[in-house]
């Protein structure tokens, strides 16, 4: 119960920060206006959208909006923002989950085969693969993978989100910023685990090495990174905007972008929002996953 | 696992076989554009490719010749200047909306009369905000009163194109967003992945200037990154694109699936100073040899030749081939020496500190700011989004701008000069003269009138040197070898007349 | 008789550093089938290591090299990784020390079982959850099937044990090796273990290969026992021979050291010098420094084994001159302990009580645990008093209570007539200071001991700094820390060595109470003993009280003045040792009493028999006398009332029905009873 309480306070205060901040950033009636517009006309605008009101009573009618399940239509779309929502969101969940998918599948193999090596060349060659994704620019990445296997050898479609195969390229550029996490989470339980008491005792019953490594090892080393995975995921998220835009994947982030720049707050507000809840279920999820990950939490 | 191995390669070719076949072998073509089009009511929608919308989906009074820029009637069939602020036009009978009910004068009426007034928030005010109201004065005569004398009552009409009144009445503003009909030469519907669908109207009328679409579908796809439109066009599934920088488009020009081309626009750049002083009460620049040093100063035809393929130095600050526009008038070549002469002369030989704004091209805000330095005068870059400089400009806080203007391809100087030289908040020069002058020009229907008056405005404009004319600003088109369209001339792409050949 | 495992020439080396250091030197072993070996030795003698050698389960960085490995006739020294496995499980098992994390925590206690018989065995789930719950049951766990769904954290310490064990039979092997799979158990439990693998060994003829640091574990199970000292073995022979007279210096210095019931009030013979480190380089026999029959002879060349007979071997020379050792050299005499004056009471505890309010996660809602119920004590000064329990019955709680670490939910404690509520923490600080069991964890790592020992004095500001150094330097040197030792880190020292610095560090405040817990259960035997010499000093000398908390009862014999027994939170027992431990009135004392395993009586005097393995849950304690489920004498009211403490000079107890208790006195308790009924 505390937990819920404590969650909307955060709620309320990201979205008054945003909210706010969007405000003093721009002027939404001279964008909405457009460029031809004369000085008047923009006075007019601001008289009607109430943009003279002071800050504070702008956003409480933002709040009670919502509370009525209403969050505003969007100032340049003309369509409700929850209709605009509803058709952006799944693309970014989808190329969150992909991208996720795509990291784990990478890193966890890599973090095995350090963790058998510690300290080998194999142990930093796969550190070094790894760190790889952090230290490359995820915008040059985006076209080199466009260069290569869009254009030369035209294995993948470049713009889009129509099919799954859409989703490759996009997924690799942002699952591989979060290796280097996962990779070293990994290794580091593995590394633990294969030196644990139960490793042992799985190999004194003459269990062979692959069993020992992947049924005892492994699901033990695994926990943490369950934990990793649900904050990465809303990094995810939330960081997608440059990928989205570089493969026109009409997403969350490239509208978050789009909306700000255009000052279009009823959008902005109702993205931040989104966002900022999704980290806060997330964060509860991690907790729940760590229960039912580990046994001795889950069952007294 | 070969049995996987063949799964995966069906899933793949199916994955990627749809976009490949959408294209010359199903008369489809595909153009991309950087800003999403989410609603399709035109006068909701933002940014040109709102603007554009109106010409593909509707049709207007009256239509601009793309070639001649002679104004050719569209709708309406014929019309007249009654007075001096009214215009009566004939309405052509038999034309279709694409729901197949009639196009009549009360439709005319309906549009016009919502659009003028402010409570309807239409979003191209300047097109708009100038009628005073239309009434139907027969069964197919609709008159239009301005609130004064607009020279230029044509060309605005151009961009405000006729709604169906009973459909709009009914569906309303997101009822027009989501299925718009109009009486265009296409159809339109939201398509999936944010693309628009565009699909020949094939009762499109038979009498009209513009002619039948060429192509049976035109696919607007929102490709926000430039870069990745050009990838799209190397691999084949775009087939036009505009506004490729010049960098990419000398390396497309190699490729023989496309073809480049260059179009001119209405849009001119300038410099605007503070020759009021607006933002200083005791600004240098409201010295005459000052504003006059840094026109000498500016290497514009080194910046046009490095980093603005295609274009030229102006004058004035309007393009050559508007209405109005002149080009003798006082010019200032590229002297620096001669620069430095005249600010020692106004007694600034020690330069000093300003703000320059810019928000469109920083490549040729920084080469400014190099002239600058040059005799003595340090700009402080202020990089901004459009509408924040229009605050600053609005609030007297920018001395220096580096502007641009697209008239709304409006091809009159009358769409540019009373917007920057009308003594109001956009106006830095605030000379009660050229304020004048202007006015005389933008108050009368003659043209011969209105031609004398705004060449005497840009003469002294250019004598004042109230602000420095820098470059006309053309549009690189790139799309497939395989398409015959006409380039633009007016940035207004007109995709009715693309074919495959 | 044909050897089952025949080891020779075992050495392992481990790499440190880029250097290599041998930890086990040329080991022989042999254990014939039905024959259970005992391997017994100090830390760091290599007894694990050689077990792990064996089977060829050796850590990174060991590695090992050996002459002959037979198994059942077969030499599998060379045999490839994927022989070994098959042969892992099935004709060999282990079991290991710790049942905690000797499971996988992540899958059930059935999982774990039948995995075993899946690999080896292949074929149905059927026949392996069969074998499974067979096993369980033999191995004396209730509801076995209930069990294999069971995730090990739900199983007690003993039951897990058991579990492993039953995991480690589920392919009938013929050799299990044990590596101290009761030192982790409470004292009970571990008889009930030792007394279950020894049914099985007889039942199964299983051979057993048995490490432990214990001697009375070795008398309790082996047959034959070979001694390890610093990599080699020094003696090897069947068990009775090498424990009644052993013919190795060492094996006589460790039986020595060992605190005998009824000999207390005598000073504790020890070992002088410690153990050699792999690090060192050695000429020589290893014992060489430390041996009182030693000669400039021993420290030239290597000491070879000796047969004494058909059946023993020692590694020594001048083994014949052990039986001519007077027993003056073997055993210091020291004064008997005298009666003293007990002083004024300065602890006073009455009906403390405390609980803890578990939270249930996110669905259930809280718990409550009583760890401590109506606890009432009296401690004079110059007392010492011995808590005496098992995991689980409260004696840490009750530690913290009196040191002022923790809060008492209800009751009164006083230190020196005054509330410890009342006290500021500093004060508190003086008065009572402990010293815990693991020397090292209870050093900061990073701090020289001189400053350790010095912390409190900082902390209370006493004196000048070069002041409070200088009382630290005489501290530590009254505990026999040598000098030179003094600037070093914790990390570098033994572990005796450590405890004698926290021990100096809680004396330096000079309190007048000294709570000790657990303070020798982490050390070797010899070191045991030095520190249990260096604590009885220190009592007498200054004039100490100390609340001492240990499992061992012949700790107890040794230091203590009145010993207090709980179970389940409250105080059961409690009384002069001499009256507790020889005649113990509450059922329970007595059971803890027979669970103590005797060197000097085969068979270790595994004897009474517990009732019921399931120690109860804390948190659901049984109703009436809490340990009326494992009471031989239960009746009726001790399974509805909870028996109030009575005291029969000069013993309280709390039991309805005590032994050793005259009839009289019992009509008392008949009166209570009545009492109680009629109210």
């Amino acid at each position: 119960m505390r937990r819920g309480a404590l969650a909307l306070l955060v709620l309320l205060t990201v979205s008054l920060l945003s909210f706010a901040l969007l405000k003093l950033s721009g002027d939404l009636a001279i964008a909405l206006a457009g460029e031809q517009a004369g000085a008047e006309y923009v006075a007019f605008l601001r008289k009607q959208y109430g943009l003279d009101d002071p800050l504070i009573v702008q956003y409480l009618r933002w709040l009670g909006r919502l509370l009525s399940g209403d969050l505003g239509v969007s100032f340049y779309f003309g369509t409700p923002v929850t209709a605009v929502l509803a058709e952006k969101f799944p693309i970014t969940m989808s190329l969150g989950v992909s991208a996720l998918l795509f990291a784990v599948v990478l890193s966890i193999p890599l973090g095995i085969v350090a963790a058998l090596k510690p300290d080998s060349w194999i142990d930093r060659a796969v550190l070094g693969v790894a760190l790889l994704g952090q230290a490359i620019p995820t915008f040059w990445l985006c076209f080199l993978m466009i260069l290569l296997f869009g254009i030369n050898l035209g294995w993948l479609p470049i713009s889009g989100s129509t099919t799954w195969a859409h989703y490759v390229m996009p997924a690799v550029a942002l699952g591989y910023y979060a290796t280097p996490a996962f990779t070293r989470i990994t290794r580091a339980g593995m590394i633990e685990a294969l030196g644990s008491d139960y490793v042992r005792t799985a190999r004194a019953k003459g269990l062979r090495r692959p069993v020992v490594i992947l049924k005892h090892a492994l699901r033990n080393a695994l926990v943490p990174v369950v934990s990793v995975a649900a904050v990465q995921f809303g990094f995810m998220l939330g960081g997608s905007v440059v990928i989205e835009t570089i493969f026109a994947m009409h997403g969350v982030g490239y509208l978050a972008w789009q909306a700000i720049s255009q000052n279009d707050y009823p959008v902005v507000q109702a993205i931040v929002l989104i966002v900022a809840s999704i980290y806060v279920v997330l964060t509860l999820a991690a907790d729940l996953l760590n229960a039912a990950i580990d046994p001795r939490i889950r069952i007294r | 696992m070969t049995t996987a191995i063949r799964a995966a390669l069906v899933a793949v070719l199916i994955a990627y076989g749809a976009p490949v076949l959408a294209s010359k072998a199903d008369d489809t073509v595909n153009v991309g554009f950087r800003l999403q089009l989410q609603g399709l009511d035109t006068y909701y929608s933002p940014g040109r490719e709102g603007l554009l919308l109106a010409f593909w989906v509707w049709d207007a009074l009256v239509y601009r010749d793309s070639k001649t820029f002679e104004m050719k009637p569209l709708i309406a069939s014929s019309w007249k200047q009654v007075d001096a602020r009214t215009l009566d036009f004939v309405i052509r009978p038999g034309i279709k909306f694409h729901d197949g009910s009639t196009l009549t004068a009360k439709d005319v009426v309906f549009t016009l009369n919502f659009v003028s007034k402010p409570e309807n928030k239409v979003f191209n005010q300047a097109a708009v905000s100038w009628i005073e109201n239309a009434t139907a004065i027969g069964p197919d005569t609709v008159r239009v009163r301005a609130k004064q004398v607009t020279p230029l009552a044509l060309s605005y009409l151009m961009s405000v194109p006729i709604y169906p009144a009973d459909y709009y009445q009914r569906v309303g503003r997101e009822g027009m967003a989501a299925k718009p009909v109009g009486s265009g030469p296409f159809r339109a519907e939201p398509g999936p992945d944010s693309t628009v669908i565009f699909t020949r109207f094939d009762d499109y009328f038979a009498a009209s200037p513009k002619g039948k679409a060429g192509a049976r579908r035109v696919i607007y796809r929102t490709i926000p990154e430039i870069n990745t439109q050009v990838a799209e066009l190397i691999s084949g599934r775009l087939d036009w694109a505009y506004y490729v920088p010049d960098d990419q488009a000398e390396r497309l020009r190699r490729l023989p699936n496309l073809r480049v081309a260059q179009g001119e626009s209405f849009r001119v750049a300038y410099l605007t100073m503070d020759a009021a002083g607006k933002a200083a009460a005791d600004s240098p620049l409201k010295d005459v040899r000052v504003r006059r040093a840094i026109s000498h100063a500016l290497d514009r035809q080194g910046v046009v030749k490095n980093l603005m393929g295609g274009s030229q130095v102006i004058h004035t600050p309007c393009y050559p081939k508007q209405f109005g526009c002149v080009q003798e008038v006082t010019k200032y070549n590229y002297d620096v020496a001669k620069a430095r002469s005249l600010m020692a002369e106004a007694g600034r030989g020690a330069g000093f500190n300003l703000d320059i704004y810019a928000y469109r091209n920083r490549q040729v805000a920084e080469a400014i700011i190099g002239n600058l330095r040059a005799i003595g005068i340090t700009a402080n870059l202020r990089w901004v989004q459009y509408p924040a400089m229009v605050q600053k400009r609005r609030s007297n806080e920018a001395p220096m701008v580096v502007d641009d203007w697209g008239s709304n391809s409006i091809d009159d100087v009358g769409a540019i000069l009373p917007v920057f030289f009308n003594s109001g908040p956009d106006d830095y020069a605030m000379d009660p003269a050229v304020t004048a002058m202007v006015a005389r020009g933008s108050s009368t229907t003659d043209r011969a009138a209105r031609q004398a008056a705004y060449a005497d405005a840009l003469k002294r404009i250019a004598d004042q040197a109230y602000v420095v004319p820098l470059f006309t600003m053309p549009v690189t088109y790139v799309f497939n070898a395989g398409l015959e369209m006409p380039v633009p001339n007016d940035e207004i792409p007109e995709f009715w007349r693309a074919r495959w050949k | 008789m044909p050897q089952l495992l025949d080891v020779s020439g075992l050495t392992i080396e481990v790499r440190v550093r880029g250097q290599v250091f041998p930890v086990v030197r040329n080991v022989d072993l042999s254990v014939a089938a039905g024959e259970s070996l005992c391997i017994v030795g100090e830390s760091g003698c290599g007894k694990s290591m050689t077990a792990l050698g064996i089977m060829r389960l050796l850590p990174r960085g060991a590695s090992r090299t050996v002459l002959r490995l037979g198994f059942d006739g077969v030499d599998i020294a060379h045999l490839s990784q994927g022989a070994m496995e098959e042969l892992r499980g099935q004709r060999m098992s282990m079991i290991f020390q710790d049942p905690n994390t000797a499971f996988n925590p992540s899958y059930t206690i059935g999982d774990q079982l039948q995995e075993v018989w899946l690999r080896h065995k292949g074929g149905g789930r059927d026949a392996a959850r069969a074998r499974a719950v067979e096993l369980l049951e033999r191995v004396g766990i209730a509801s076995a099937a209930r069990r294999l769904g069971q995730y090990p954290h739900q199983l007690s310490g003993g039951q897990r044990q058991r579990a492993m064990i039953a995991m480690a039979l589920m392919c009938s092997p013929q050799l299990l090796i044990a590596d101290e799979p009761t030192t982790a158990l409470d004292v009970t439990v571990q008889a009930q273990v030792l007394r279950l693998l020894r049914e099985l060994q007889s039942e199964l003829g299983l051979a057993l290969l048995l490490i432990t640091h214990d001697i009375g574990v070795v008398a309790a199970m082996a047959d034959r026992v070979a001694v390890l000292y610093a990599g080699e073995v020094v003696e090897t022979g069947p068990v009775r021979h090498v424990l009644d007279s052993p013919c190795h210096p060492y094996t006589k210095g460790l039986l020595d050291c060992l605190p005998r019931p009824g000999a207390a009030a005598r000073r504790l013979v020890t070992i002088p010098g410690t153990v050699p480190v792999p690090t060192d380089s050695r000429s020589g026999c290893g014992f060489a420094g430390r041996c009182a029959l030693m000669v400039d002879d021993c420290q030239v060349g290597a000491v070879a084994l000796e047969a004494i007979d058909g059946e023993r071997v020692v590694r020594c020379r001048r083994w014949r001159l052990m039986s001519e050792l007077p027993l003056s050299t073997c055993m210091e005499s020291a004064p008997a302990r005298s009666s003293k004056e007990m002083g004024q009471p300065i602890l006073f505890t009455d009906g403390v009580t405390r609980d803890f309010r578990l939270s249930g996660g996110l669905f259930s809602a809280p718990h409550f645990l009583r760890a401590v119920r109506g606890v009432s004590l009296r401690m004079r000064a110059g007392e010492t008093v011995a808590i005496v329990g098992e995991s689980g019955c409260g004696k840490t709680t009750l530690a913290r209570i009196l040191l002022g670490l923790l809060d008492q939910s209800t009751g009164d404690v006083r230190l020196d007539g005054r509330p410890i509520a009342a006290l500021a923490r500093r004060a508190v600080a003086r008065f009572v200071q402990p010293v815990f069991q693991d020397p090292y964890a209870s050093l900061a790592p990073h701090r020289r001991v001189v400053d350790t020992v010095a912390r409190p004095l900082d902390a209370l500001a006493v004196g000048t700094r070069s002041a409070r150094r200088r009382t630290a330097l005489d501290t530590l040197a009254r505990v026999g820390l040598p000098s030179h030792l003094a600037g070093r880190l914790p990390a570098e020292l033994s572990g005796g060595q450590c405890q004698r610095v926290a021990i100096a560090r809680a004396l330096v405040l000079k309190p007048p109470i000294l709570v000790c817990d657990e303070p020798t259960s982490s050390l070797d035997v010899s070191v045991q003993a030095q520190i249990l010499n260096l604590l009885s000093d220190l009592k007498d000398e200054f004039g100490l009280c100390v609340l001492l908390i240990t499992h061992n009862l012949a700790v107890v014999e040794h230091l203590a003045d009145r010993v207090v027994v709980m179970y389940l939170g409250r105080i059961v027992e409690e009384g002069p040792v001499d009256e507790v431990l020889r005649r113990p009135r509450h059922p329970y004392t007595r059971l803890l009493l027979s669970s103590v395993l005797r060197p000097d009586i085969r068979g270790g005097g595994l004897a009474v028999v517990d009732r019921d393995e399931s120690f109860p849950d804390p948190l659901n304690p049984p109703p009436g006398c809490a340990f009326h489920p494992r009471c031989p004498k239960a009746s009726a009211v001790c399974r509805s009332q909870d028996p109030a403490t009575r005291t029969v000079s000069p013993v309280s107890f709390a039991c309805h029905h005590p032994d050793h208790v005259a009839p009289a006195d019992r009509t008392a308790e008949r009166e209570e009873k009545r009492n109680v009924r009629a109210l």
